[in-house]
C-alpha cells in the first residue's frame, strides 16, 4: 500500500522561515569570540574582490595602450610596445599569484570560522543534554537528540562557513562589477545591466523550483532508503509471510516516485542552464551592436580595450547571482536548525544542585523516606505517602509487581527525580542538599537492563576513573565471578565489546556490571535483581556475586528471588504505589498478609507436587 | 571495463535516449564555439572599418555585423536547445538505469536466505543499495555526458585554435593539462579526507548515541564530565579533519581561476607579440576568438580529471554491487513440488534427527520432534541453545537437508514455497514491525485484509484497547515518528499479524516475553480457543506460559536434554523443574 502520508516523508518538506532576527542575533553571539577571524575574512574578501578586477583592466590597458596602434593595422614602435606589454603582463602575473594566495587564505579562514563557532556550540548542547534529567530522555528518542548534535550543527556550520561571509562577497563583487562597468561606459553598462533583473528573477524562480524538487526528491529518496532498510532488517518476516511480490511492487512504486521527482529536477536544470546561456549571449550580441556603433563613431566613445572589459565581465556576472540564491537556502535551513538547537538549550535543567552543597564525603548509609509522594506526570502518583527507614549497612529488599513503584523508589534515592512531596534523607540530610555528582558517585546502581559501552572491557569496568589500578580491576572481576569469561575473550580486558555488549550472554553482562559496581566501591548499592534464566551454572555465579556485592554496605534490592529476600534485613512490600507491609522475614510471616501468601505459594511449589496448569 | 560490461545491459534498454543525447553533443559544442568565432569576426569588421584603408565589400560594415550578430543569437538558441536535449536525454536515461538497477537489486535481496543476512550487516547492504547505486548512476549519466562533451570539445576546438596559431595552442595546452592533472590529484585526496572526517563524525554520533541511550549509567556513576571531555576530544578531531579537508579543497577554486589567468597572460604576451609583428599574423578578432576557445576548454579539461576519478569510484561500486548480485540463495526451490493429498496443509510436523550448522558451527544436533496437527508443543532452553534456529528452518528461511522435516508427511524441501510459507504464522523473538500504520502491520501477510479479520486478530492478541488510546487509532503510524510501541505492544501486534493469515502452523518464538503475565494469560486462553485446529510451536523462557503445552522439549547446546509434559518434567526434577521453582516468585509477584 502506498505510504504517501508517512511522517518521515513529510519531515523533509518542512520549509522554515528564512530569516528570524532573534535567532540570528543569538547565533551571531556565538561568532563574537571569533570576531578577529571574521574581520580577517572580511578584509580578505575586500582584497580578493578588488584584486579580481585588476586583471581585466590590465588587459584593457594593454589593448588600448601598446597594442592599439597595431590593432588598427598601423605601424608602431614594436620594441617599446612589446616592453610595455611585458611590463603589464608581469603585473598581471603578480596580481594573479597574489589572488591565488588570497583566495586560498580566504577559503581557509572561512572554514576555520565555521568550525570554531560550531565546535563551541556543539559542546554546549552536548553538556546541556548530559545535564538533562532522565525524564527528558524518556520523552525524546535518542535518534532525535543525536540529530541535534550532528545534522543541525552541520547546517549552522554551513551558515558560518559559507553563508554569511560569502553572501557579502557576492553582493560586493556584483556591486564592484556594476560600478566598474558604469565607470567605463554608461550606455553599454545599462545595456548589460538591463539583463540583470531578468537573470535575478529567472535564477530565483529556478532556485525555488529546484529546491522544491530537491526536497521532493530527498523525501522520496529517504522513503526509499528507509523502505529498503526495513525490508533488509525484516526480510525474515517478508519471506516467512511470503510477501516478496507485494513488497517488490511496493518498492517499485516508491522507486518510481523517486525517479519521477528526479526527472522533474533534471528538467528544471535542463531548462535553466540553456536559458541563462541564451540570455547572456543575447546580451553579448547587444553589447557588440551598441559597442560597435560607439567604436566606429567619430567621437570614439569606446575603445577596443573597454569593449573587452564588457565582454569579460558579462561572463562573470552570473555566478554571484546563482550563489546568492544558494545562500538563501543555507540561511533557511540554518534558521530551522538554530530553532531546534536553541529549543534544546532553552529546556531548563529541572534537577539543580543546591546553592551551597554539603561537602562531599563517604556516606554512612542511613536512608529515610519521609512521607514521599511522587508522580511522573500530573497527579498520577506512583508513590503515595511512602515512609521507611534503612539503617546504615542494612540490606533492604523491595517486593512488588511491575508498576508498583519499586524502580521509582531507587530513582529518587539517586535524585534522578525529585519527589513532589516529602523528603528523602541520606545520613540525616535531604538528598537535595548534596551535590548531585557527590551523591551519585557514592551510590552504585546495577540495573536489570544492563547497559554496556562499545568500548573495551576495561573501560566498561573503570569507566573514566583512570586512577583505578590493574590489580583492583582484576580483584573485583574475580570477586564478581566475571574473570572466568573475561579471560576467555580473545583480548581479555582489552576486548572491545560490540554495541551494547551484544556478543555477551545475558548472564555474562550481569556479571560484568557487578564487577563494575565493585570497582567503584559505592557506599550505597542499588540492585535490580534480574529474573531467573534457564542456566543453572550462571545462576550460581550470579547468586554468589550478589552476596559479595551486598557485603558491608547499605543496599536496596529490587528482589525477584526468595533466597535474596530471606537474607534481607528488612522487606518492603509495595502494592500500587503504597507501602503495604514492612519488616523482617519472620515479622511479615507472622503478619499474615501479602508476603505471607507469597511465601506459602512458594513453599507449596518447592515440593515435588506439580502445580496444576493455569 | 568490467564496470562498462556491468552497466551495458541496463543502458541498452534506453539506447535511443542515449543515442539522441549523444548526437546532440557536436551541435551543442559547435554552436558554443561559433559564438567566440562570430564575436571575433565582428571585432575584425569593426576594426577594419575604423582602419585607414577601406576594404572593398558589397555590404557596409554595419550590415555585416548585424548579420553576424543575428547568427550569434541563432547559435545561442541552437546551443541552448541542444544543451537541453543532451541533459534531458542522457541524465533521464541514467535515472531509468538507476531505477532498473535498484529494482533488480531489491528483487535479488528478497531471494536470498537468512544465512546471507546473518553474514552481512544491514548498514553495509544499505550503503550498497544507496551510495553504490548512485555512483553507478553517475557512470551511466554524467560520466558519459561529460566524456562525450570533452572529446567533442577537444576535437573541434583544437583544430580551430591551431588554425589561428599552432604555437599559441601548444603553449596554452600546458596550463590546461595542469588543470586536469591537479583535479586528478586533488580529487582523491579530497575524497579520502572527507571519508576520514565522516568516520570521525560517525564516531562522534555513536558516542552521543551511546551516552544518551546509557544516560542512566552515565549519571549513576557521575560520568558526565568525563564523557563531556571525551566528546570534546572527538569533536576537536572532527574539527581538525574538516580543516584538513578544507585545506585541500581550498586549493581547488583558486587553482582553476589561477590557470585561467595564467592562460590569459600567456595569450596576452604571445598574442600581443604576434599583433605587434604587424604582418597580419594575428588580428584582434582572432585574439578574441582564441581567448573564447580557451575559456570554453577550461571546464572540459577539469572534467577529464573528474571523469577519471568518478570512473574509478564507479568501478569499485560495481564490484560491491556484484558481490550482492552474485550471491546465491541456499534455499533451492523444488524442481517438482509435491502438494499434500488434501491440497492444503493441515499442520502435522515431524522433525527427524535434524542437524544444523551455521558457518561450520553445530547449532542443532539430532533433534526429533513430533507435533501432530492441532497440538501445542513447547520448547525451552537457555539463550543460544538453538531454539530460534529450529524455528527458522520450518518456513525454510534457513536451509535444511532433505529428509529431515516433514509437514503432512511431505518433506518441506519439496513443498511449494508459497504453500508452505502461507501455512505458517511466524512470530519471531524480536517482533519486527514495519513503519506503516498499525492496521497495515497487522494486515501485512495478505492482500487487502478485511477489516473484521484485522479486528478479530487484534482482539485475540489483546491489542484492541491499546489501539483505542492511540491518537489516530488503527491508522497510527508505528516507528520513531508515530507512536513508539512498548515491547509488549509490539509483540502483540506481531502475534495479530501471524494470526491474520489463518495459519495451519503457528510459531511463537518467545513472543510474549514482554507482555505482562495477566495479559499473557488472557491471550493464551483466547489462543486456545482461536487456535483449536492450529499446530502451535511455542518457545518460552517463562515456564508459566508453556506449562499447558501437550509436550515440552528442553534444549541444551542444540540437543534435546529433557522432554515430556509439565508434570513429567517436574517429576524428573532436572533443569526444567529447577528453573520453574526459581521463576515462581517473580510470577507470583506479578499476580499480586
Amino acid at each position: 500500500m502506498p505510504q504517501d502520508n508517512s511522517p518521515s516523508f513529510h519531515e523533509d518538506f518542512v520549509v522554515g522561515k528564512a530569516f528570524d532576527r532573534g535567532l540570528m542575533s543569538r547565533l551571531l553571539r556565538y561568532a563574537l569570540p571569533h570576531k578577529n577571524l571574521i574581520a580577517l575574512a572580511l578584509l580578505l574578501l575586500i582584497f580578493v574582490t578588488l584584486a579580481s578586477l585588476v586583471g581585466p583592466f590590465i588587459i584593457q590597458r594593454a589593448i588600448d595602450g601598446p597594442l592599439s596602434e597595431s590593432i588598427l593595422g598601423k605601424k608602431a614602435d614594436t620594441g617599446a610596445a612589446f616592453e610595455e606589454l611585458l611590463f603589464l603582463a608581469s603585473i598581471f602575473l603578480g596580481v594573479s599569484l597574489l589572488l591565488l594566495l588570497l583566495r586560498f587564505a580566504q577559503s581557509l579562514v572561512m572554514a576555520n570560522i565555521g568550525q570554531r563557532v560550531v565546535f563551541d556550540l556543539r559542546q554546549e548542547i552536548y553538556d546541556h543534554l548530559l545535564r538533562m534529567p532522565l525524564g527528558y530522555y524518556d520523552r525524546n528518542p535518542v535518534g532525535r537528540l543525536v540529530t541535534r548534535i550532528t545534522s543541525d550543527i552541520e547546517a549552522l556550520n554551513e551558515l558560518f562557513a559559507s553563508g554569511i561571509v560569502s553572501f557579502l562577497a557576492d553582493v560586493m563583487i556584483l556591486t564592484a562589477i556594476t560600478a566598474a562597468l558604469l565607470w567605463v561606459n554608461v550606455t553599454l553598462a545599462l545595456v548589460t545591466l538591463s539583463a540583470l533583473p531578468l537573470l535575478i528573477l529567472g535564477t530565483f524562480i529556478f532556485r525555488n523550483k529546484a529546491r522544491k524538487y530537491y526536497r521532493l526528491q530527498r523525501g522520496h529518496l529517504s522513503h526509499l532508503n528507509s523502505f529498503t532498510q526495513e525490508a533488509i532488517q525484516g526480510m525474515e518476516i517478508v519471506q516467512s509471510f511470503h510477501r516478496e511480490e507485494s513488497h517488490q511492487s511496493e518498492h517499485r512504486e516508491i522507486n518510481g516516485r523517486y525517479m519521477k521527482a528526479f526527472l522533474r529536477s533534471v528538467m528544471a536544470y535542463a531548462i535553466f542552464f540553456p536559458v541563462i546561456e541564451i540570455v547572456s549571449t543575447i546580451v553579448l550580441a547587444a553589447v557588440i551592436w551598441r559597442g560597435g556603433i560607439q567604436l566606429t563613431a567619430l567621437e570614439q566613445a569606446l575603445t577596443f580595450g573597454e569593449f573587452y572589459l564588457f565582454w569579460h565581465f558579462l561572463g562573470r556576472f552570473f555566478q554571484p547571482i546563482r550563489d546568492m540564491a544558494d545562500r538563501y537556502n543555507i540561511l533557511q535551513s540554518a534558521m530551522a536548525a538554530a530553532e531546534r538547537v536553541f529549543n534544546v538549550l532553552d529546556t531548563p535543567e529541572s534537577i539543580l544542585d543546591p546553592a551551597s552543597p554539603l561537602p562531599g564525603k563517604k556516606f554512612q548509609g542511613g536512608i529515610e523516606f519521609d512521607r514521599v509522594w511522587f508522580a511522573y506526570k500530573d497527579e498520577e502518583y506512583v508513590l503515595k505517602d511512602i515512609s521507611f527507614n534503612i539503617q546504615a549497612g542494612e540490606t533492604v529488599a523491595i517486593v512488588g509487581a511491575t508498576g508498583s513503584g519499586k524502580t521509582t523508589i531507587v530513582n529518587l534515592v539517586s535524585r534522578f527525580y525529585d519527589p513532589q512531596r516529602g523528603a528523602i534523607l541520606l545520613d540525616g540530610a535531604d538528598v537535595r542538599e548534596y551535590g548531585k555528582r557527590d551523591l551519585r558517585a557514592r551510590i552504585g546502581s546495577v540495573m536489570q537492563d544492563v547497559f554496556l559501552f562499545s568500548r573495551s572491557v576495561r573501560e566498561n569496568l573503570v569507566l573514566n576513573a583512570s586512577e583505578i589500578t590493574q590489580e583492583r580491576l582484576l580483584d573485583c572481576s574475580r570477586r564478581a565471578n566475571a574473570d572466568g569469561f573475561i579471560d576467555r575473550l580473545p583480548d581479555t580486558y582489552d576486548e572491545v565489546l560490540s554495541e551494547r555488549g551484544r556478543t555477551l550472554s545475558v548472564g555474562e553482562k550481569q556479571l560484568l556490571v557487578f564487577a563494575r559496581a565493585l570497582v567503584h566501591d559505592p557506599d550505597i548499592l542499588i540492585l535490580d535483581e534480574a529474573t531467573a534464566y534457564i542456566d543453572s551454572t550462571t545462576e550460581a555465579l550470579i547468586q554468589d556475586a550478589i552476596s559479595k556485592l551486598l557485603e558491608g554496605r547499605t543496599s536496596i534490592v529490587i528482589a525477584h528471588r526468595l533466597s535474596t529476600i530471606k537474607k534481607a534485613d528488612k522487606i518492603l512490600v509495595l502494592h500500587k504505589g503504597e507501602l503495604r507491609e514492612q519488616g523482617t522475614h519472620s515479622e511479615l510471616l507472622a503478619l499474615g498478609g501479602i508476603y505471607h501468601r507469597l511465601h506459602e505459594l512458594q513453599y507449596l511449589d518447592t515440593g515435588s507436587e506439580p502445580k496444576p496448569p493455569k | 571495463m568490467n564496470s562498462i560490461r556491468f552497466i551495458l545491459p541496463f543502458a541498452k534498454r534506453y539506447g535511443r535516449r542515449y543515442l539522441a543525447g549523444l548526437l546532440m553533443v557536436p551541435l551543442s559544442i559547435g554552436s558554443l564555439l561559433a559564438i567566440p568565432w562570430l564575436t571575433g569576426e565582428c571585432v575584425d569588421i569593426l576594426r577594419l572599418s575604423m582602419g585607414p584603408q577601406e576594404t572593398i565589400n558589397s555590404l557596409p560594415p554595419t550590415s555585416r555585423v548585424a548579420i553576424l550578430l543575428a547568427a550569434i543569437v541563432f547559435f545561442a538558441f541552437t546551443r541552448g536547445l541542444s544543451l537541453f536535449a543532451i541533459r534531458w536525454f542522457i541524465i533521464s536515461a541514467s535515472r531509468k538505469v538507476e531505477f532498473d538497477l535498484r529494482d533488480r537489486l531489491f528483487s535479488h535481496l528478497q531471494s536470498l536466505d537468512q544465512g546471507f543476512y546473518d553474514n552481512w550487516k544491514t548498514g553495509d547492504l544499505l550503503a550498497r543499495c544507496t551510495q553504490d547505486v548512485e555512483r553507478v548512476r553517475v557512470l551511466a549519466g554524467p560520466i558519459i555526458m561529460y566524456s562525450a562533451n570533452t572529446a567533442c570539445m577537444l576535437l573541434i576546438a583544437l583544430p580551430l585554435m591551431i588554425s589561428v596559431s599552432g604555437w599559441l595552442t601548444l603553449l596554452l595546452m600546458v596550463p590546461l593539462s595542469l588543470l586536469t592533472l591537479s583535479v586528478r590529484k586533488i580529487g582523491p585526496r579530497v575524497h579520502d579526507a572527507v571519508f576520514k572526517a565522516q568516520e570521525t563524525l560517525s564516531n562522534l554520533s555513536s558516542l552521543s548515541q551511546e551516552d544518551f541511550a546509557g544516560i542512566r549509567v552515565v549519571k549513576s556513576f557521575a560520568q558526565e564530565e568525563a564523557e563531556s571531555e571525551r566528546f570534546r576530544k572527538l569533536s576537536g578531531d572532527y574539527v581538525k579533519d574538516n580543516l584538513v579537508t578544507a585545506r585541500i579543497q581550498a586549493w581547488m577554486h583558486p587553482l582553476v581561476a589561477g590557470v585561467n589567468e595564467l592562460s590569459v597572460m600567456l595569450l596576452l604576451v604571445l598574442g600581443g607579440y604576434y599583433l605587434l609583428e604587424g604582418n597580419g599574423a594575428l588580428t584582434l578578432g582572432e585574439f578574441i576568438k582564441f581567448a573564447g576557445y580557451q575559456f570554453q576548454l577550461i571546464w572540459p579539461m577539469i572534467s577529464i580529471g573528474w571523469v577519471v576519478n568518478q570512473f574509478h569510484r564507479a568501478s569499485a561500486s560495481v564490484r560491491r554491487l556484484e558481490a550482492i548480485l552474485e550471491s546465491e540463495s541456499n534455499i533451492v526451490l523444488p524442481a517438482e513440488p509435491v502438494t499434500p493429498p488434501s491440497g492444503k496443509i493441515t499442520g502435522a510436523i515431524s522433525i527427524r534427527n535434524l542437524d544444523f550448522a551455521y558457518n561450520g558451527k553445530k547449532v542443532l544436533e539430532d533433534i526429533s520432534i513430533e507435533a501432530p496437527a492441532g497440538h501445542t508443543i513447547a520448547i525451552t532452553g537457555r539463550t543460544g541453545s538453538g531454539k530460534s534456529t529450529l524455528f527458522k528452518t520450518l518456513p525454510r528461511i534457513l536451509p535444511v537437508d532433505d529428509g529431515r522435516i516433514f509437514i503432512d508427511g511431505v518433506d518441506i524441501n519439496r513443498l511449494p514455497a508459497g504453500l508452505l510459507r502461507r501455512a505458517i504464522g511466524y512470530v519471531p523473538q524480536e517482533s519486527f514491525l514495519f513503519s506503516r500504520s498499525i492496521s497495515g502491520n497487522i494486515g501485512f501477510g495478505i492482500d487487502a485484509p478485511k477489516e473484521e479479520a484485522v479486528l478479530s486478530a487484534a482482539r485475540v492478541s489483546r491489542l484492541e484497547k491499546d489501539i483505542d488510546q492511540f491518537p489516530r487509532g488503527w491508522e497510527e503510524q508505528v516507528g520513531e515518528r508515530g507512536v513508539t510501541l512498548s515491547g509488549g505492544q509490539k509483540q502483540r501486534a506481531a502475534l495479530a499479524r501471524a494470526l491474520l493469515v489463518q495459519p495451519a502452523i503457528l510459531l511463537l518464538d518467545d513472543s510474549l516475553s514482554s507482555v505482562d503475565t495477566q495479559t499473557e494469560k488472557e491471550i493464551l486462553t483466547e489462543l486456545g480457543v482461536a487456535t483449536g485446529s492450529i499446530t502451535t510451536l511455542v518457545v518460552a523462557q517463562r515456564i508459566s506460559s508453556i506449562l499447558h503445552a501437550d509436550r515440552i522439549y528442553v534444549l541444551e547446546d542444540g540437543r534435546v536434554a529433557e522432554e515430556g509434559s509439565h508434570a513429567e518434567l517436574i517429576e524428573t526434577n532436572g533443569l526444567y523443574a529447577e528453573t520453574y521453582r526459581l521463576q515462581l516468585l517473580s510470577d507470583e509477584l506479578e499476580d499480586m
